[in-house]
């Protein structure tokens, strides 16, 4: 019986030691990275237990790298008790990552910065897997500290889940040197706009690259397009009032589209390149523009191109309008449910709205954002292109579509554009697609009024 | 007394015998235990837990997070019913098989018996052509994603260097090339595990067999048609099982060439689910979704051995 006993014993831990040894990679990764990070704060306790951990997207280059550990080490001269511990990741929602690493039950980042949008936010906060910061703006007076647009943005329901970190700038980005040897000035109108792409597709250069396969990418250069053919008011209908995808103004803008992929200023190819490709192309001189946001410029630091790129906003199509670079937040802090040190992360985006963040990140040649703060507004950056860009939103901003649309309409916008580039979908059907993903968000309640 | 006690001692000595048996059946079922349940445990965590749970969740509206959620009985299924994209990702699905069948299956096997003829280097020839399926999908992507490039891709720069450049195509951009391309991109990253069952099947085929049929003058594909195939029955099974329920579950390859794009032409219902779950918030909508495609692969894989069997 006794000898029963230690078998019995022996299989028990022998079926332990199996299931333990046999766990998925994944699950023994987390526990190794938990484990790491655990060391992390371990290290760290010897002089300091006061960790914050943030997550912001990856790197693009060494270049963000270095402004990264500049603010961080700003941030420490202020907080010396506070160690900073930053973990790059995906933070887009599209992707399914955030949320999902949200939902894992993986103790979550203590502040998450990822990309901006009331579809975005609204996906994480609907399920409560970022918190209410009421309490937060009250208290610290944020309301104050953001630029009007910006908190405008993000104020529209009854409750505030982020606070925004910079606003986008999208415009048209174009290579001065392929300008200058194909005879092409800056366009200031509809005319010389189109004559320019038509003289560059002349002389056998590619005028524009999007990379399409990324919906955000050719999301981009069609909110850029709707705010020159349409104006901001009649963009700001479809997100704010009672304008339809299928309205036949926005039908125009896709029209538009498909008339340059056939006249050849977009190349049909584009509908499979990556937006990396795209910027690839564009940076090595194969392409003479690219819809972008003012994060290129790290690139162009990178790469030595900052005097020969600068950008400009595609000329307004409505007779007496000026167009707007188009945007809205690019990036927002939000904090998980989950959080365990909210205080820190409280301390962490009031720094990011103080005066002190914008010095040290304007007077950075190579800095890629246009801070959200109201702070920032006095101090001229110190690079070229982020001056011009923040120029032109000093009137006010355009809107970049991906970032107001609803789940259901945001992924039939992306495909539908993609089948736009590629030929695929005639421009009306498109329309009436989105118009149908809109109609499914509104019926689940997706508002932004 | 005396004719008692052979009695008590028969009595004692049959207890005996009852408890020693029962020991012996305890030890038994013991050791029985202790082979299956590893797996079993394993197999009813990991596998059974999460298909129950995911029917299960498909009854309801849960949004992946939410603590409540709402019974909606056969909603998400009836919904799934109007959805022309899932629709249409079950129809690219069932291409998918045909493809990866008629891709996988017969190439494969032809080059298993060729490599098996090889009298110098099997081993070089076997290592070489597994070696595909060493690498992870993500690097088999990426690679055939450069491959496909239009404008960089050795394909298309090829085709346009031997003047064929009417027939260099925007493979992964245009609705006709999207699924071929990645299925045949899918076979090469896959034909090597396929290949290794076919080279192990053709081992086993008796050599006497191929000697009778030589004396007879069958000729090489009389002899494939009449010995080979017929001797790798089973191995041809396993694989056909394989390829189907591998066609029908592909994800990750998908997601990381066209993520369904362009505009729905490659989407296959696993990117569709996996999108409506983690992107969308539609977890049970896409539970019912994945429950669909389960339903699908079980009944292929069974109606495939069932008539198999039948034939047999």
């Amino acid at each position: 019986m006794k000898g029963n006993k230690h078998k019995i014993s022996f299989l028990l831990v022998l079926l332990m030691i199996l299931t333990t040894a046999c766990q998925s990679p994944t699950s023994s990764s987390e526990d190794q990275t938990k484990k790491d990070s655990k060391e992390v704060k371990n290290e760290s306790a010897s002089g300091n237990d006061h960790v914050l951990d943030l997550m912001i997207p990856n790197y693009y280059n060494d270049v963000e790298k270095q402004q990264w550990a500049s603010v961080v080490e700003k941030f420490n001269e202020i907080n010396p008790d506070i160690e900073v511990n930053i973990t790059n990741g995906d933070v887009q929602v599209e992707s399914g990552k955030l949320p999902t690493l949200l939902q894992s039950g993986i103790e979550p980042p203590d502040v998450i910065l990822m990309n901006a949008g009331p579809g975005r936010v609204s996906i994480l906060s609907d399920v409560n897997l970022i918190q209410p910061l009421n309490n937060l703006y009250e208290k610290n007076k944020w309301k104050d500290d953001l630029r009007t647009f910006a908190y405008d943005l993000i104020s529209k329901g009854e409750n505030i889940y982020e606070v925004p970190h910079m606003i986008d700038t999208i415009g048209m980005f174009y290579n001065k040197d392929i300008f200058k040897q194909n005879g092409v000035e800056v366009p200031t109108n509809k005319n010389e706009f189109l004559k320019a792409l038509q003289t560059l597709k002349d002389e056998g250069v590619a005028p524009i690259t999007v990379g399409a396969r990324n919906g955000y990418a050719i999301g981009w250069i069609f909110g850029v397009m709707m705010e020159s053919v349409m104006g901001t008011e009649q963009v700001e209908e479809l997100f704010y009032g009672d304008g339809k995808w299928n309205d036949p103004k926005v039908v125009e803008v896709a029209e538009m589209i498909a008339d340059w992929v056939e006249k050849g200023y977009i190349t049909k190819e584009s509908v499979t390149q990556t937006q990396p490709d795209s910027k690839f192309r564009f940076l090595s001189k194969q392409a003479a523009i690219e819809a972008e946001g003012t994060y290129l410029i790290t690139d162009l630091a990178d790469q030595k191109l900052e005097d020969s790129v600068n950008m400009f906003m595609m000329p307004s199509f409505v007779d007496g309008d000026v167009a707007q670079p188009v945007g809205g937040i690019g990036l927002t802090w939000v904090v998980p449910t989950k959080a365990k040190d909210v205080e820190y992360a409280e301390k962490w985006m009031d720094f990011i709205l103080s005066e002190d963040y914008s010095n040290i990140v304007l007077n950075l040649p190579d800095y890629n954002f246009i801070p959200a703060s109201k702070a920032s507004e006095n101090i001229e950056p110190v690079g070229d292109v982020l001056k011009t860009a923040m120029k032109s939103i000093e009137d006010g901003s355009g809107y970049n579509p991906s970032v107001f649309m609803g789940v259901e309409a945001k992924e039939a916008y992306y495909q539908n554009l993609q089948g736009l580039v590629g030929g695929l979908v005639t421009p009306q059907e498109a329309m009436d697609n989105i118009e149908k993903g809109a109609e499914k968000d509104r019926a689940n309640g997706f508002s932004l009024k | 007394m005396t004719q008692s006690t052979p009695l008590i001692e028969m009595d004692k000595k049959s207890v005996v015998a009852v408890n020693s048996r029962t020991k012996l059946k305890i030890k038994k079922a013991i050791t029985i235990a202790s082979f299956l349940l590893p797996g079993l445990i394993l197999y009813a965590v990991f596998m059974l837990y999460p298909m129950i749970d995911a029917v299960r969740f498909s009854f309801f509206d849960w949004d992946g997070a939410s603590p409540s959620m709402n019974f909606v009985g056969f909603e998400n299924y009836v919904q799934l019913t109007k959805d022309d994209i899932f629709l249409k990702s079950l129809g690219h699905n069932l291409l998918w098989v045909l493809l990866s069948l008629t891709l996988m299956v017969v190439p494969t096997l032809v080059l298993a018996v060729l490599i098996s003829r090889v009298k110098k280097g099997k081993m070089f020839f076997r290592a070489g052509f597994y070696l595909p399926s060493v690498l992870s999908l993500a690097v088999v992507g990426v690679l055939w994603s450069k491959i496909y490039d239009p404008m960089m891709g050795p394909i298309n720069v090829f085709l346009k260097s031997i003047g064929l450049e009417s027939l260099a195509k925007n493979w992964l951009g245009e609705p006709l090339f999207v699924i071929p391309a990645l299925v045949i991109a899918s076979t090469w990253a896959f034909y090597g595990l396929y290949l290794i069952l076919f080279l192990a099947g053709l081992q086993s085929i008796d050599y006497s067999l191929y000697e009778a049929a030589d004396i007879d003058g069958a000729g090489p594909i009389r002899k494939f048609w009449n010995i080979t195939i017929p001797s790798l029955r089973n191995t041809l099974n396993v694989v056909i099982s394989m390829v189907i329920i591998h066609a029908l579950k592909g994800f990750a390859l998908i997601w990381i060439m066209t993520q369904g794009g362009p505009f729905y032409m490659s989407e296959l219902v696993s990117t569709y689910v996996y999108k409506a779950a983690f992107s969308m918030n539609k977890v049970s909508y896409a539970t019912a979704g994945s429950v669909v495609l389960g339903i699908i692969v079980i009944a292929f894989t069974i109606s495939f051995n069932y008539y198999r069997e039948r034939t047999e």
